[in-house]
């Protein structure tokens, strides 16, 4: 079932919101996407500018301490659900996360959501974040640096659907 | 001679139930009685909150925590002249409980309704403390979900957000500085205590939002995510060398790199405002080291530090019942009982 | 606006399949109701319509004598609005509470249908969708499978009979997936909403579809003066369906 995977090289924050500004583009209601990777990475500032494409309300943040936060669009669009799983062990329905939301009317972003979101739908895109390692000299510049972003595309909802890159 | 309005306030916004009751006196807001339960034991042992769990905890709460704050106030539900509750911002299932509940006993009751903002909740705690506030004020409210500077004209009806975080709350951080090193959830108390024991300038972990070219744009805001992505790296770099990673030093120099840059960035914005009382709340504002240094750098800028007690730092429905006395106090117009809870309630919006 | 004799009222409300609201009088006769059909908005909703069948009727809080709360089961954030609605009311007012199953009311909706008619003033509220189809016969079948939507391609469901002039759970309630639950069906009449979802499943499903509060005020009428205890606790059916992390993940790269 695995699609197409493209992958992508990001200079910076502001490169990681225009490519998540460029992904919103082609979601649309009842699409998931999985982040991937570690803390730092740039999950969050994707997801903000996947928001700010999709034209939601809300400062798009960290959603780790109350693990979803529904952003309800300012048009027409789908509303954005974003998700830190971290702390979940499993995850079969988002009912189970009692939001004022549902999987098939919204934008659904799983952080942390390897190995256990997967179930929640059968087309879904894997986003894969590597960010540079190590300790940094300058720790100003720690979170500086070039982010690899590998897009996996999984399901026939996909099939055909250029992705940005 | 009718005694002072008796407001009933209920929050839910999280996992804890809390019910207060405030009496609005025309000079003071006075704490008569107040109940809190928690399911956070439930969510240490599940290692973080379920909003489905949390919500179930707050409906088997609501009516036994009402009865106990009745009981500590020596009160009846026939004595409440105004109910006070959370509309947001928050979790929404456990929200909808506690609005639930408010708006069915305003009904029963028929007294009016308030749907109150619950970061501005920590806020106006302080009134219950240390007496109504100042024309103008700073409030800093820092917990697990946010990070927000506040310019307070008037805690009901002049409140402007200065400033929030771009991405992590400041106890989000500390959160995840608590995976990074292996602690327990909530990480927050864990880390707390560690650095205690720890050296704050054994390593220099980066301050965010604070350099020049960031002063034009984001003087108020603030910015956690490099500092954590420092953290995570130095403590990689120990792991791959195969070295011991100093707990406690990290634990320390990354506790001071958060307090030491939200006492900075308030302070700067005391003086740029030109305002001269601070008040610090919210979840967070338990932390020890963030306590001991807005303490010193607020007496060093005439700055007049209002921390309330420990107790009123967690949730709890004092601070709701607070400011819906403020609001009562103020003849506010009271909320339609068609009030829709809101989990991202604009800061702006202190009642609805 | 209180009436000009003191009312006696049984107020009821039902959040499992639509918000809904009604008020009784102490026999179980309706004198005013509301339904909205929406799964959301539960918050919003369910006082003012609390407010608007007081104000028709003519009552005030203070003539309530007794709260009905529909226990699910149901979609959790909505029963929990319903729940907590009825509790803080009962409390206020100092009244009984009593709960009642969402299934026991589609049951005695169907079981118990010639009382329901026979019922004066209108019982059931003469409207399509509470009624939902033909149920002639219906009312003479000797048990009933109620099946309701528990979404996630699941339904909860009951299979009831009538004894001594009320309706008795004789399996369940459950939830489960519809071919599983449809193994119970054999000699019963089919109802409720997630019957009319499946319909390869349940062929011979019929109506009504949506429980009624005024039904509910009814059974816990006749259920209170057996003494029977009714509480109002929710019927989740359900655990918490995440489970957190036993083990520590990796959070660094």
């Amino acid at each position: 079932m695995s699609g197409a995977a493209v992958e992508v090289v990001l200079a910076d924050a502001e490169a990681a919101r225009d490519f998540g500004r460029a992904l919103a583009g082609v979601l649309r209601a009842g699409d998931l996407v999985l982040l991937t990777g570690p803390l730092g990475a740039g999950k969050t500032t994707l997801t903000q500018g996947l928001g700010e494409g999709l034209g939601v309300r809300g400062q798009v943040a960290s959603p780790t301490f109350i693990i979803a936060r529904v952003h309800p669009p300012l048009g027409d669009g789908p509303p954005l659900v974003h998700v830190d799983a971290y702390r979940l062990e499993s995850l079969d329905d988002l009912e189970a996360l009692d939001l004022d939301a549902s999987l098939e009317e919204s934008v659904t972003v799983v952080e942390w959501g390897e190995g256990l979101a997967e179930v929640l739908a059968e087309d879904r895109l894997e986003i894969t974040i590597e960010r540079p390692q190590g300790e940094v000299a300058d720790p100003e510049a720690a979170d500086l640096g070039p982010r690899h972003v590998t897009v996996r595309a999984v399901g026939e909802r996909w099939a055909g659907v250029e992705l940005p890159h | 001679m009718t005694s002072a309005p008796l407001v009933l306030g209920i929050e839910t916004s999280c996992d804890e139930t809390g019910v207060a009751l405030v009496r609005a006196h025309p000079d003071r807001s006075e704490l008569v009685g107040e109940a809190v339960a928690s399911s956070v034991d439930e969510h240490a042992r599940f290692g973080g909150i379920i909003p489905e769990i949390a919500s179930r905890a707050h409906l088997e709460a609501m009516g036994p925590t009402l009865r106990r704050a009745l009981e500590d106030a020596g009160a009846s539900l026939e004595d409440v002249d105004a109910i006070a509750v959370t509309a947001g911002p928050g979790l929404v299932g456990p929200l909808t409980v506690g609005a639930s509940a408010a708006k069915a006993l305003a009904v029963a009751l028929d007294v009016p309704l308030y749907g109150v903002n619950h970061v501005i909740g920590p806020a106006a705690v302080g009134e219950l403390v240390h007496g109504l506030f100042p024309v103008r004020l700073m409030a800093l409210v820092v917990s697990g979900g946010h990070t927000t500077l506040l310019r307070v004209e008037d805690v009901v009806t002049g409140v402007t957000e200065l400033g929030s975080t771009l991405d992590d709350a400041a106890g989000e951080a500390f959160d995840k500085v608590g995976r990074l090193l292996g602690l327990p959830y909530p990480g927050g108390p864990h880390v707390d205590r560690l650095a205690r024991e720890g050296d704050p300038r054994a390593i220099r972990f980066p301050r965010g939002l604070t350099a020049a070219k960031d002063q034009e744009r984001h003087a108020y805001d603030f910015s956690f995510s490099g500092l954590k992505t420092a953290v995570a790296r130095w403590v990689e770099a120990r792991e791959d060398a195969g070295e011991e990673v100093p707990l406690a030093d990290v634990a320390a120099s990354f506790a001071d790199a958060v307090a030491d840059v939200l006492v900075a960035k308030t302070i700067a914005a005391c003086e740029r405002e030109g305002i001269d009382t601070l008040v610090v709340g919210g979840g967070f504002s338990a932390n020890s080291q963030l306590r001991e240094l807005a303490a010193e750098r607020c007496a060093a800028a005439g700055v007049t530090l209002r921390i309330p007690p420990l107790r009123f730092c967690t949730d709890n429905g004092a601070m709701i019942a607070a400011l819906g006395a403020a609001a009562v106090r103020r003849g506010v117009a009271p909320s339609p009982l068609e009030l829709p809870v809101d989990s991202s309630m604009p800061l702006e919006l202190v009642t609805l | 606006m209180r009436g000009t004799l003191s009312g006696v009222a049984v107020l009821a409300i039902d959040t499992s399949a639509a918000v809904a609201v009604s008020l009784c009088d102490d026999d179980g006769a309706l004198l005013a109701a509301r339904r909205v059909d929406s799964q959301r908005e539960h918050a919003e909703l369910l006082a003012p319509m609390v407010r608007d069948v007081l104000a028709e009727a003519g009552l005030a809080p203070a003539d309530l004598v007794a709260v009905v709360a529909g226990t699910g089961p149901a979609p959790f954030t909505g029963l929990r609005a319903g729940l907590v609605t009825a509790r803080m009311i009962a409390l206020a007012r100092e009244v009984p509470l009593h709960g009642v199953s969402a299934l026991d009311a589609l049951a005695a909706q169907v079981l118990l249908a010639d009382d329901a008619a026979s019922a004066s003033r209108g019982a059931v509220p003469a409207d399509d969708a509470a009624s939902g189809g033909d149920l002639a016969g219906a009312g003479r079948a000797s048990e009933v499978l109620v099946v309701t939507d528990a979404r996630r391609r699941e339904v909860y469901a009951a299979r009831f009979r009538v004894a001594d002039g009320d309706v008795v759970a004789v399996a369940g309630p459950f939830v489960d997936k519809p071919d599983v639950v449809a193994e119970r069906a054999a000699g019963a009449v089919v109802v409720g909403a997630g019957a009319a979802l499946y319909p390869e499943v349940f062929p011979e499903a019929r109506g009504p579809l949506v429980p009624d509060p005024a039904v509910l005020a009814r059974l816990a009428i006749t259920r209170a003066s057996r003494g029977a205890d009714q509480p109002a606790e929710p019927l989740y059916l359900r655990r918490p369906d995440v489970t957190p992390a036993a083990g520590r993940k990796r959070a660094t790269a």
